[in-house]
């Protein structure tokens, strides 16, 4: 692998609260090459979108601790001032958020929007700027998109918003795309054609992409690698058609069994995981998995040693992969 | 956009009507003859049917507030009863005054407002929010004419820093802009800035606060978006909300003043108001109330077309 895109290692974000800390991220590795597309998996509040905006600190600083190192683009990220920070996000790393209704700012036009980040970032003149967003809308396939330009987001459907926003989010041409559920407010054939767009996009532009969701077929469709939340670590890390095949980490496998996926057996039973995931609120030194599963020994209870590397797979179980 | 302006100017005026109408009838329903004051107990009853014939009293009632209304809006609103004088001339003198001490009010009332309730909702639940809150609340809640008192005590009688009374050295009431004159208005502006101060306070922190919450700050902090680029946000979200408020505030300074304009014995409308309630002046009365509420029908008109003009989400239809 070249020098990586994006390099997190053993990230851990606690959360100030009034009833007491909040260990949302509690030990992710993640690696991404230039142009690669990972997919992060995990069910809901394992930490994937935390993780996502600490890659950009977008959390409240004074409520929020993050500990261990982040380097996109060779830079440390955790060490960087006010000004360089601002300079990274939406230059270097820029974000597609889940529910583009939410993310604009609704007294503002679309075009206004993309403008300003616009003018942020390269510093050019408004009418520049304002050839640069047509220029967007045009290519996120925006019908009539000079007319888009002078719309607010409530005068836009879930689809066009979303399109929208990738057109803001790729305005500056980032290196790095962070796309939290990008489709899963969106109705399912919409579903399909901004995926399809995402995709297309970042194969042009050259960029990493790490993708977010919950959807297995999803991350197949989209990704190149794959990397596996449970309870605020990744816990197992691939390409994604390795994985997918052969998944080695018990939480993977039960995840991967509750799924309807290609090539899957459609007689087969869908199994749920039994019982639910950990509460935070505690520091889990041990595998926060051992009361769901199945492999569980004794020394599952001991802390919980750093992931081991085992060719281009990574995994975080005190079993070895043999063992499956 | 001039279409729906014109529109909700038409609007307005059924409104205008109507608080006309209550100005009008509220002196009629108040107990008392409005003549009693003129006319001496003991006066024969054909010179009260002349004063009464003279001031247009003998006819209906319906037929009295057209009159009035229509008389009113070629700016004649009658002579007073007391000193015999136009109403209106007096009234506009009074109501440049009380114009003069709610922008003052305004002016600190609000500007102080916006910065504590920004630093509150900016700094929420920090020691900075907590004094914040504290002063919007202290601010609302001590009865403006005591703390007017209390200044007047402090200020003018004890220290000797400020007049207390009037608006001006040489009493006759003509206004300018020199320190000699602007000195007058400190104390009684101040008394009536603390309850917009506090309201505007308690607007801006809630308002700003909830705005700083919502996802769309944080992408715009993903967008390398800066501290003054992103408050650029915020105020724009922020001011339909703050304005509508404020709109409000200021009617209420302008038509709130009694109490304070009495302390200080500031010559604006509310000074002359407790002087025709004293001097059972109908005229005046009438007057003043139907000038301060079509000022309040104006303001909210302006605050409506203001705030449909910052809010694209408000429909202009
Ligand atoms: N600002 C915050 N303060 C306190 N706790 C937080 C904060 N943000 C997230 N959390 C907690 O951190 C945990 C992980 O949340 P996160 O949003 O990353 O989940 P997720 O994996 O993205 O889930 P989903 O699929 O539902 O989006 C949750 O338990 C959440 O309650
Ligand atoms: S460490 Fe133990 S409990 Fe955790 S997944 Fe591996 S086998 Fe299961
Ligand atoms: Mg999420």
């Amino acid at each position: 692998m070249s020098h990586p895109m994006v390099e997190v290692r053993d990230l851990r974000v606690t959360f100030r609260s009034e009833e007491g800390p909040i260990y949302a991220v509690d030990g992710v590795d993640l690696d991404l090459a230039p142009g690669e597309t990972l997919a992060l998996l995990g069910e809901s509040g394992c930490g994937k979108s935390v993780t996502m905006k600490s890659l950009m600190r977008l959390h409240p600083a004074h409520k929020t601790r993050i500990e261990g190192s982040i380097r996109i683009a060779g830079e440390d990220v955790l060490a960087m001032n006010a000004g360089a920070l601002s300079r990274l996000r939406g230059k270097t790393v820029a974000m597609v958020f889940q529910e583009p209704m939410l993310a604009f700012d609704p007294v503002f036009t679309i075009g206004e929007q993309i403008c300003e980040a616009v003018r942020r970032h390269e510093g050019c003149s408004g009418a520049d700027a304002r050839a640069r967003a047509l220029e967007m809308l045009e290519r996120v396939q925006i019908p009539s998109a000079r007319k888009r330009l002078d719309a607010y987001p409530h005068e836009m459907s879930g689809g066009m918003r979303q399109r929208a926003m990738i057109a803001l989010a790729l305005s500056c041409q980032p290196k790095v795309l962070l796309a939290d559920e990008p489709t899963t407010a969106l109705d399912a054939t919409v579903q399909i054609q901004v995926l399809l767009l995402l995709k297309e996009l970042q194969r042009e532009m050259g960029m990493s992409m790490i993708f977010v969701t919950h959807d297995v077929g999803v991350a197949i469709e989209v990704a190149d690698r794959t990397a596996v939340m449970y309870a605020g670590r990744v816990i197992e890390q691939g390409p994604i058609d390795s994985v997918m095949r052969a998944p080695w980490h018990p939480y993977t496998q039960g995840l991967l069994a509750a799924t309807v996926h290609p090539g899957m057996d459609r007689r087969q039973a869908l199994n749920a995981i039994p019982g639910s995931p950990p509460q935070l609120t505690r520091r889990i030194p041990e595998c926060a998995f051992a009361p769901r599963c199945t492999l569980a020994s004794a020394s599952c209870h001991d802390p919980l040693p750093p992931a081991r590397m085992d060719g281009d797979r990574l995994l975080r179980c005190i079993q070895p992969a043999s063992a499956r | 956009m001039f279409a729906f302006i014109f529109k909700r100017i038409l609007y307005a005026i059924p409104i205008a009507l109507a608080v006309a109408a209550v100005c009008f009838s509220l002196v009629h329903l108040a107990p008392g003859d409005p003549l009693t004051a003129v006319i001496p107990a003991d006066a024969p009853a054909e010179v009260v049917a002349a004063i009464k014939q003279a001031y247009g009293m003998d006819r209906p009632l319906v037929v009295q507030f057209g009159a009035w209304v229509q008389r009113a809006l070629q700016g004649d609103l009658g002579l007073s009863v007391a000193t015999g004088r136009p109403v209106m001339g007096d009234i506009a003198l009074a109501l440049g005054n009380t114009l003069l001490l709610a922008v003052a009010a305004a002016v600190i009332g609000f500007g102080g407002g916006i910065v504590l309730g920004t630093l509150a909702a900016f700094f929420n639940g920090r020691w900075i929010d907590k004094l914040a809150t504290a002063i919007a609340i202290t601010g609302v809640s001590v009865p403006h004419y005591w703390l007017g008192l209390v200044l007047v005590i402090v200020f003018s009688v004890q220290l000797d820093w400020l007049p207390s009374m009037g608006a001006g050295a040489d009493g006759s009431g003509e206004w300018r802009w020199d320190w000699a004159h602007l000195q007058y208005l400190v104390l009684p502006a101040v008394t009536m800035c603390f309850i917009p101060m506090g309201i505007v306070t308690r607007t801006v922190r809630a308002t700003v606060a909830e705005i700083l919450n919502a996802e769309f700050v944080s992408a715009l902090r993903a967008r390398g978006l800066g501290a003054l680029a992103i408050t650029r946000h915020v105020a724009k979200n922020a001011a339909p909300t703050v304005l509508s408020v404020m709109g409000l505030q200021f009617g209420y300074l302008l038509g709130g003043s009694i109490l304070v304009e009495t302390v200080f014995s500031w010559p604006g409308t509310g000074f002359l108001l407790n002087t025709a309630i004293f001097q059972r002046d109908i005229p005046l009365l009438q007057g003043i109330i139907l000038v301060l509420a079509m000022f309040f029908v104006a303001l909210n008109l302006l605050v409506d077309v203001v705030q449909t003009l910052l809010d694209p989400r408000i429909k202009r239809s």
